[in-house]
């Protein structure tokens, strides 16, 4: 039951001068963040599947090696029956990778829901920088464009790995990908660079500033806390993925040496300088990336509490734990990155300290997953899609946190380094965890987003699918990965380790190939729902945090009334309450109305 | 064909609830899973030297339809005797098929389609050394058609022996992009693929026949099928036939060998009367003569003779590059003497590798064959003898070890004392 | 009593998840042959056994979390359970206990990983490189010391892709790049170095079994990296001199006489 008195007709309903103009002010370069962030949404989404189309030609290769490939052996290797040639391979995987982490994990999390949300859960009439907010995304169009034109360059995309190791990348003539296409990676990859720090100013400063009356930093979602712990990573570790970017282009076009050693001959030409260390790529790159493995799944956690504990009908267990731990994963996160590079050359006495630190950031992530179950101790548990999602994120990053351990460790890390037991690590957290979550939240959030209820049965078919196929896909790899199973191989098979693991392959790509297939339901389910879902009203699942009090969708402005913070947004269940939620805005039974900032004290 | 079925079955769905998202998504996906129809691998002509002969349509269709019928396709190839030569004798037709057609395995577990498994991304389906991969990488790999090969026991103009291209496949080619397949595949294996190179060749040679004889016919008169088996297919036949008698035979290096003398005498031999000076530089680095091409490269124009001193010449010779590049050719690229400090010997560093492409010269590229006193002849007669040639080898050999060849020593950065 | 919920879903995890290692460490079919190489090094089996004692830990918190995060969706799924919700919002001894409880274990692995890892990358055996093994795209080119066991000398044995070592003895290997990084990965070793051109690094190892095996390139190295394959082959001292002696007089084959030509084939 809302407390809201005001009762708007909702939808956009400002702005009554039709026309060309309007519409492109309205939906195309729009200043209201929840245009913007169904942008993000909508961009990232068709990324997703330009992603899921590469993984599937890994699969392909990987399970019928040097068969023919479906649509693109047409395409483009007519003349040799179909059959890609291996530094496509390289292509797809680096590709793969690329459009995942940088089009659609990051800008879906920070860009989509970062923009859609925060302002609506602060109680915000907008982002603090409008402009800048458009600009942030578009900003991603460039590097949409630059990396789109690296598929067109000659080797059909960059084919370093996303990691984008010198010297491979470096020098042009070391691979087929290392010409002009990874030129045009490079600098998309900095667009996205440019795009994610203009938002991250943005989030910082409108979660600091604009918070609603009452809205306390201890009464924000976690969603908001997750958020903005992201944004502080964003904004400390892009300008070291920037700079290194920056010195790898000219390491490749102006002569400099930073990551080339002396002597250096590859593909019988010489490079034209020397006396830099490959070594320190790594470091830079590592020093950004890390941390930005965090800001792919930090906001996934955060949603995935407000999902867990609106669905669990009680409070979040541990909330200030929660936002401890969020800070002490971020904190931890900048001296950590040595465990990616333990058999790089790096000095072994770093190991040391690096797996100490590793060892460390596991914990704050223990506590996590300890408090989502104490949080679903003792609720009343509605078995919804988000919450099905949001409950499979949480077994899924119980899978993929405890991997992690085994490659923290340096001995063991030496023997698993680079083989699948990696691949199923860090896919079991993006994509088990983090996309799983951001299906949830997609589903969650779809009522607010589009005035309309999702479809309950296809989505839950959906999850099912998804959710079994995945575990097809992925829990194998880390039996791939015991064998020694190297990544990044297209044709393993010939080596006396790895011939028996063909069929084991063939099950995981006939499961990948399932899981793509399932998500024509999801597809269909959107898109269906937009036209003819049932009305949602303005809070559908009985939900406390203060954008469920706004119109679904908001108006421009978002809320139609001034909204008041009284308490946390966890208070499900509270015997003061008639119902068994209790929004963040409806005054307590002894406040006076419209008493303002001092709600009473929050529970904590 | 069961794929073909798939795509039969879900495309007649799309017709009958065609307005239906649902189903034109399931066409989509059944596209993806069944393949559809997997494109078939074909024989691609050489266009590149069609031009330089000037053959057009229709003969250029002629042209394939004749190497179909006398060669097969790449999914199933075949030799015919011709002549007195016995095609069993050349190439064992189990090879052919064990190297040809895609990649698969047979009911008892032999891999089938070596060759589109290992070497096709390079060398290209009809050996014409421009498959996908093969522009991204220097020295390009070889074009077989044109039936030379550079590292050989036999002189220039003799095809290698059998055993010649299995050492290759066997050791690789240090240097270059070709890798040693000693681990990766079987003897008979190995034997299988040099078979199907020698398939390659022969059906290139036969294809370069083909476009001279062009200029024999004509207009209207057809090919004359008995005169080409005679003419072109029976010499390229027995050219791999008569190559195991061609064999160089290479006498016991002098005792001497070895000796600081010895190494005095190369010296003297590289830069005096050897002539290697010129193109391997005073340095020893390969830093001679940078211009020139190999044959390969010159085999659609002359590139290293065409003039280029008023504008229209140059022009002249854009234009025939474009051309050239429109007909499938790799963006030119000068051949360049080796760098002899390295210690990389691409033909193999045993003594009698070296000796042989000082010997024999490389085919293909501008090395040529040692110039030798004639038998008999005084030491008034300028030329080399075979112990002069042992000294230049020795002289070879030695370079890389001198003091300035030394590479700067790396720094072992994350070495630690031994315990 | 069975009743139809959401949660038997998550009960199939922890089952699922063990069954798979279970039938893959027993290598039953279908898993036959889907776990840890042979071990053939001396100090592979720490490594090993490091492994398995972070499996059987994270393998039991694995099942502990699956099976209570089942037991609280059956319990309190509200299709079911009419009990009005557990109205906390924490607990301070529970936070302090699992925080403590899992920062000593975190802890105790990591200390207890420390000699292992100094004795796989720090602590060298006193002895010159048997050789010096350079990745480069896409072979492992490898040059042994020879006689005065003094690498780039002119009585350097060369081999593509071969390397040879002797049973029962330490090994060190110099490796190096000539190009890009490579990764010299021996899966039977339990060996893993990263190669970095500009840089001559160590690996050691001592093998304990007669046997032929891989040598694999684990980092990207290019279009090629897939078949950048050689073989390690441990033989004993004797049968590893004879070897080398014969590689070394292959390579200073300096004479040749062609075979003769066999005229009889007609048949």
């Amino acid at each position: 039951m809302s407390s809201v008195t005001v009762d708007h007709a909702h939808g956009a309903t400002h702005g009554q001068n039709a026309g060309w103009g309007h519409f492109v002010r309205t939906y195309v370069f729009s200043l209201d963040h929840k245009i913007i962030g169904l942008q993000f949404l909508f961009s990232t989404l068709l990324w997703f599947f330009v992603g899921g189309m590469l993984a599937l030609g890994i699969r392909w290769q990987l399970a019928y090696p040097w068969q023919p490939m479906p649509i693109i052996g047409r395409l483009l290797f007519a003349e040799q029956g179909g059959q890609i040639s291996p530094e496509f391979y390289t292509m797809l995987f680096t590709m793969h990778a690329t459009v995942m982490i940088f089009f659609v994990i990051i800008p879906i999390l920070a860009g989509a829901f970062g923009n859609y949300l925060i302002p609506l859960m602060i109680g915000a009439d907008d982002m603090a920088f409008p402009t800048l907010n458009m600009l942030s995304y578009w900003f991603m169009w460039p590097a949409f464009l630059l990396i789109g034109l690296s598929f067109f360059a000659p080797g059909n995309g960059a084919s370093s790995g996303w990691t984008s190791y010198p010297t491979l990348s470096a020098v042009k003539e070391a691979a087929p990908g290392s010409g002009m296409a990874q030129t045009l990676w490079l600098l998309g990859v900095t667009c996205v660079g440019v795009s994610s720090m203009m938002g991250s100013v943005n989030y910082l400063t409108t979660i600091i500033q604009m918070r609603a009356p009452g809205m306390t930093m201890f009464r924000l979602p976690l969603t908001i806390w997750a958020m903005f712990i992201t944004a502080i990573l964003q904004a400390f570790a892009l300008p070291v993925l920037t700079a290194a970017g920056f010195m790898q282009l000219m390491d490749r076009s102006l002569g400099t040496g930073f990551f080339l050693p002396e002597g250096l001959i590859v593909n019988n030409s010489a490079a034209a300088s020397g006396g830099g260390q490959p070594l320190l790529w790594q470091h830079l790159f590592w020093f950004y990336s890390h941390p930005a493995v965090y800001i792919m799944i930090l906001p996934a956690m955060g949603m995935v509490s407000d999902i867990l504990s609106c669905f669990a009908r009680k409070p979040i267990f541990g909330y200030k734990p929660m936002v401890y731990s969020i800070s002490a994963i971020a904190g931890l996160g900048f001296i950590v990155w040595g465990h990616h590079m333990f058999v790089s050359g790096m000095n072994p006495y770093l190991g040391m300290t690096f797996m100490v630190s590793t060892m460390m950031i596991a914990l704050p992530s223990a506590v996590k997953v300890f408090n989502w179950l104490g949080t679903l101790w003792g609720g009343r548990i509605q078995f919804t899609t988000p919450m099905l999602f949001a409950c499979s994120f949480v077994s899924m990053f119980v899978i993929g946190g405890l991997s992690g351990i085994f490659m923290a460790a340096t001995p063991v890390d030496i023997f698993i380094h680079d083989t699948y037991f990696i691949v199923a690590h860090f896919h079991y957290v993006l994509f088990a965890g983090t996309a799983m979550a951001v299906f949830g939240a997609i589903y969650f959030w779809y009522p607010k987003m589009f005035g309309r209820m999702m479809n309950e049965p296809l989505g839950k078919v959906h999850f099912l699918l998804t959710f079994i196929f995945l575990n097809g896909t992925f829990y194998p790899m880390h039996i791939l990965g015991a064998v020694g199973f190297p990544r990044r191989l297209a044709h393993p098979y010939h080596y006396e380790t790895f011939q028996q693991t063909l069929p084991l392959n063939q099950f995981i790509t006939w499961c990948a190939i399932l899981m793509v297939a399932s998500q024509v339901i999801f597809v269909f389910n959107f898109f269906f729902s937009i036209f003819f879902g049932k009305p949602a009203g303005r809070n559908p699942w009985g939900a406390n945090s203060l954008e469920w009090q706004a119109p679904s969708p908001p108006g421009h402005g978002n809320f139609d009334f001034q909204p008041i913070v009284y308490r946390g947004p966890y208070e499900y269940g509270s015997p003061e309450s008639d119902t068994d939620y209790y929004p963040q805005t409806q005054p307590p039974p002894d406040a006076k109305e419209g008493q303002g900032g001092s709600g009473p004290a929050s529970h904590h | 064909m069961s794929r073909q079925n798939l795509f039969m079955i879900s495309a007649c769905d799309s017709t009958t609830v065609a307005r239906s998202w649902v189903s034109v998504l399931v066409v989509g996906l059944a596209l993806l899973l069944g393949g559809c129809d997997a494109p078939q691998a074909e024989f691609t002509l050489n266009l590149p030297f069609l031009h330089s002969k000037n053959v057009s349509a229709p003969r250029d269709q002629e042209i394939a339809n004749i190497l179909a019928a006398l060669f097969g396709t790449p999914d199933e190839p075949y030799l015919m005797s011709a002549g007195e030569i016995d095609h069993r004798d050349i190439v064992d037709p189990v090879s052919l098929k064990l190297s040809a057609g895609p990649v698969s395995r047979d009911e008892f577990g032999t891999a089938r389609g070596l060759y589109r498994e290992h070497c096709v991304h390079c060398h290209g389906i009809s050996g014409n050394g421009a498959g996908p991969t093969a522009a991204f990488l220097n020295p390009y790999p070889r074009d077989f058609r044109k039936g030379q090969f550079k590292f050989k026991s036999t002189p220039s103009g003799v095809k290698p022996t059998h055993d010649d291209l299995k050492a290759i496949l066997v050791n690789g080619i240090a240097g270059t992009a070709m890798p040693s397949f000693a681990a990766a595949l079987s003897g008979p294996e190995i034997d299988a693929l040099v078979d199907y190179v020698k398939y390659l060749t022969i059906r290139g040679q036969v294809e370069r026949s083909l476009c001279i004889s062009v200029e024999e016919l004509e207009d209207g008169d057809a090919f004359d099928l008995a005169a080409i088996m005679e003419e072109a297919v029976a010499p390229a036949l027995e050219a791999w036939k008569i190559a195991d008698q061609q064999v160089l035979a290479i006498p016991p290096r002098p005792d001497d060998f070895d000796t600081v003398e010895s190494l005095r005498r190369g010296r003297e031999f590289y830069f005096g009367v050897g002539g290697c000076v010129k193109c391997h530089g005073d340095t020893q680095l390969g830093d001679g003569v940078l211009t020139d091409y190999d044959d390969w490269t010159k085999d659609y124009k002359d590139w290293g003779n065409l003039p280029v001193t008023t504008p229209e010449q140059v022009k002249e010779k854009k234009q025939f590059e474009e051309t050239y590049y429109s007909l499938g050719g790799l963006p030119l690229r000068n051949i360049k003497p080796r760098n002899l400090r390295h210690g990389i010997y691409r033909g193999g560093r045993r003594p009698i590798d070296i000796y042989r492409r000082v010997r024999n010269g490389i085919e293909g590229s501008p090395m040529p064959a040692a110039a030798m006193r004639p038998p008999g002849a005084g030491p008034e007669v300028p030329g080399l003898t075979e112990s002069d040639l042992w000294d230049i080898v020795n002289y070879v050999r030695h370079l890389p070890y001198e003091p300035m060849s030394r590479p700067r020593a790396e720094e072992p950065l994350n070495d630690r004392p031994p315990r | 009593m069975f009743r139809p919920s959401w949660s038997w879903l998550f009960l199939l995890i922890p089952i699922f998840g063990v069954a798979w290692f279970v039938f893959a460490i027993n290598e039953w079919p279908p898993l036959a042959g889907h776990w840890f190489p042979q071990d053939i090094s001396a100090h592979g089996n720490i490594i090993d056994s490091l492994f398995n004692t972070i499996l059987w830990l994270t393998g039991a918190i694995f099942v502990g979390t699956g099976i209570a995060m089942f037991l609280f969706l059956h319990k309190y799924d509200a299709s079911y359970n009419a009990d009005p919700v557990k109205y906390v919002h924490g607990s301070h001894v529970l936070e302090v206990v699992w925080s403590i409880i899992p920062a000593a274990t975190l802890l105790f692995i990591a200390i207890y990983q420390m000699s292992a890892w100094a004795n796989a990358k720090v602590l060298r055996p006193n002895q010159p490189a048997l050789a010096e093994v350079t990745g480069r795209q896409f072979e492992w080119r490898i040059r042994y010391a020879g006689e005065d066991k003094i690498i780039g000398t002119e009585d350097d044995v060369f081999t593509v892709n071969d390397l040879h070592v002797p049973l029962n003895e330490d090994v060190v290997l110099a490796i190096k790049s000539d190009d890009v990084l490579h990764s010299f990965f021996l899966p039977n070793l339990r060996l893993k170095q990263d190669v970095v051109p500009g840089m001559k690094q160590f690996v050691w190892f001592k093998p304990l079994y007669e046997r032929e095996c891989d040598i694999v390139c684990a980092e990207l190295c290019g279009w090629g990296h897939y078949k950048m394959k050689g073989r390690l082959n441990v033989v004993p001292r004797q049968e590893f001199n004879q070897w080398l002696a014969n590689k070394r007089a292959e390579q200073e084959t300096s004479s040749f006489t062609p075979p003769a030509i066999e005229e009889d084939d007609e048949s």
